[in-house]
């Protein structure tokens, strides 16, 4: 067998700056004296969603492009990649400051990352209290030709499906800029239906079963996509191999109860498809092949899914899994071609 | 409540079996009622929510769980109850509500795994009543995925979580999952592959109801005669019914 060099598009690489200062430079006066007086630091841990001492947090996201280039993109020979700042998602509940934040970040972004280095594309951010901030940021940022995405937190205060998000998922429409949501968020709300959770592990699973879910009933009841159809959506950290089932649900409760909600013009499980697409970190599948194989068939893996490393975090074993499950035409088209039609990346 | 189950429905009706109403907030009061009702056979589980003010896991439940394993009865926790915030915001729509009914479900295993639930209960049994079945496998498969990783968060687990949900838990039917091709559903289940713990509900009156005619041709031929009565059986120790070939 001969190994075939397929050309890999990392759709989930994170950076972070160091502490607050990396981004004082972006910031105006008003902002670093608000930092300073008040004490206002940037959570190295992104509060509480990557403990330090966690195997699945990894080791702490490059903070220099020097250190991705050489600790990361140069070993893993990648050809592209979509660097996801998270920094912002963990952020106190003045509107305004988080809007100087992400705005700071993304300029951070452009000028320290994507211009200074080809493989690089990037997530902008947006501030979460704020719609018309954010459609705002958008205008201003997101015709660069590196940005590629509208990154939003998975954990939110009302879903993203909520009419009062709406003109920010236009904006980044309109520009064809995919909507990513991403792992973790805002943690002062309980990520489940029974309030907050005791153990990491409740909280991590949180994301990519109770939290997502929700995100993705939103989006489509809501009627997102038939008002946006040229809306593209990427679930980020999020696991995927839940989505079948939930789709099956969907569709069956859909034709009990479509009065409710008559914009709908398809089946939900058909609206998903087209407008959804997953990464593969983690990779939440069986222990036998065989049943991983049956997992990815229900899902339509080889189109659904885009290859994430989520370098520097790590899931365990399940990546390994999936690859080796899916057919070579499949694995070419998760490593790279799926990720270079959905971000149109020529 | 109880009371009133007992004379006008259980005296009434040999047919009828009941689950005990707690009050699920004051666990102590909640363990003493289940102790006194736990003499009336017709009884056969104590009825939970899966939302409540903190997740079904936490010790403060506890007495619930020590009054029902020693009564040897089971845990029904049926979908509603309190919905707080589920980390993405409520829904604005019956439908996005009731599709995503499964993770009500999801959080309360995971809770109860995550706290040590079935480590200190090694003999409670937990009924999942009207939150569908198929969404346990991939639940099942993060969790093992997880675990290996991140044991030292929760020391207690001393083995694949899927394997604890698969001795204490059980499932009923409505509303099953009903994927377009009905051998995906076959695979689902046997992924989870729990078909000993799954049983029947019509879930009457509700609009989606399965009406006990209809249902089991939604279920693979070779499990109905488990999942329309022999499952139940077992887990609520009734006697089964011959039926004529």
């Amino acid at each position: 067998m001969t190994a075939v060099q397929t050309a890999v598009i990392d759709t989930d690489v994170h950076c972070s700056p160091k502490a607050l200062s990396d981004l004082a430079p972006y910031l105006d006066p008003y902002w670093r004296g608000y930092i300073t007086e008040g004490g206002i630091a940037l959570s190295p841990t992104q509060g509480g969603a990557y403990p330090p001492a966690a195997p699945t947090s990894g080791t702490p996201a490059a903070t220099s492009v020097e250190q991705l280039r050489e600790g990361f993109l140069d070993v893993a020979g990648t050809q592209l990649a979509v660097l996801n700042c998270t920094t912002s998602f963990h952020c106190n509940r003045n509107p305004y400051y988080e809007a100087a934040l992400c705005r700071a970040v993304n300029d951070w972004l452009v000028a320290e990352w994507l211009e200074r280095d080809e493989r690089l594309r990037g997530s902008m951010v947006v501030p979460t209290l704020d719609t018309d901030a954010a459609v705002a940021e958008i205008e201003r940022i997101g015709d660069h030709p590196r940005i590629v995405q509208v990154l939003l937190p998975v954990r939110t205060d009302a879903p993203w499906g909520n009419v009062r998000h709406r003109p920010l998922l236009r904006a980044a429409a309109e520009r064809g800029l995919v909507v990513g949501l991403h792992a973790w968020g805002r943690i002062g709300n309980a990520p489940t239906s029974s309030g907050m959770t005791h153990t990491y592990l409740e909280d991590y699973l949180a994301n990519s079963q109770i939290i997502v879910q929700g995100q993705v009933t939103s989006l489509v009841t809501e009627g997102v996509f038939t008002q946006l159809p040229d809306l593209r959506v990427t679930l980020l950290e999020c696991g995927f191999s839940w989505l079948p089932t939930l789709l099956w649900r969907f569709d069956k409760d859909w034709k009990g109860v479509w009065r409710e909600v008559p914009w709908l013009d398809a089946k939900p499980s058909e609206t998903a498809r087209r407008h959804l697409r997953l990464t593969t970190a983690p990779a939440q599948l069986p222990s036998d092949p065989v049943q991983v194989r049956e997992a990815l068939d229900l899902l339509d893996g080889g189109s659904m899914l885009l290859y994430a490393s989520d370098h520097p975090h790590d899931h365990g074993t399940g990546g390994e899994r999936l690859l080796a499950a899916l057919t070579d035409a499949e694995r070419e088209r998760v490593l790279g071609g799926n990720a270079a039609d959905w971000y149109r990346l020529a | 409540m109880n009371d009133w189950i007992v004379e006008e429905w259980l005296d009434q009706e040999p047919r009828l079996r009941s689950s005990i109403a707690i009050p699920i907030e004051s666990p102590d009061l909640a363990a003493e009622e289940i102790g006194k009702r736990a003499a009336d056979p017709r009884f056969v589980q104590v009825l939970l929510s899966t939302g409540g003010e903190s997740g079904f896991g936490v010790r403060r439940y506890w007495p619930i769980y020590a009054a029902a394993a020693a009564a040897g009865l089971p845990i029904a926790a049926h979908t509603g109850g309190l919905e707080q915030h589920r980390g993405a915001g409520w829904p604005s729509f019956y439908l996005e509500e009731h599709v995503w009914n499964g993770n009500t479900m999801a959080s309360l295993l995971v809770s109860m795994l995550c706290e040590g639930v079935f480590d200190e209960f090694p003999t409670l049994q937990v009924v999942c009543v009207e939150g569908g079945i198929a969404w346990a496998g991939p639940l099942m498969w993060a969790l093992d995925e997880a675990w290996p990783q991140l044991r030292e968060d929760v020391p207690h687990l001393t083995k694949p979580p899927s394997e604890y949900i698969r001795e204490h838990v059980w499932f009923t039917t409505q509303p099953v999952e009903e994927p377009d091709d009905p051998k995906h559903l076959e695979t689902a289940l046997r992924h989870i592959g729990m078909n000993d713990r799954i049983m029947f509900a019509s879930d009457y009156p509700h609009w989606d109801f399965d009406s006990p005619q209809q249902a089991p041709k939604l279920f693979p031929a070779a499990l109905r005669r488990d999942i329309m009565g022999a499952n139940a059986c077992r887990l609520y120790g009734l006697p089964e019914r011959e039926v004529a070939a």
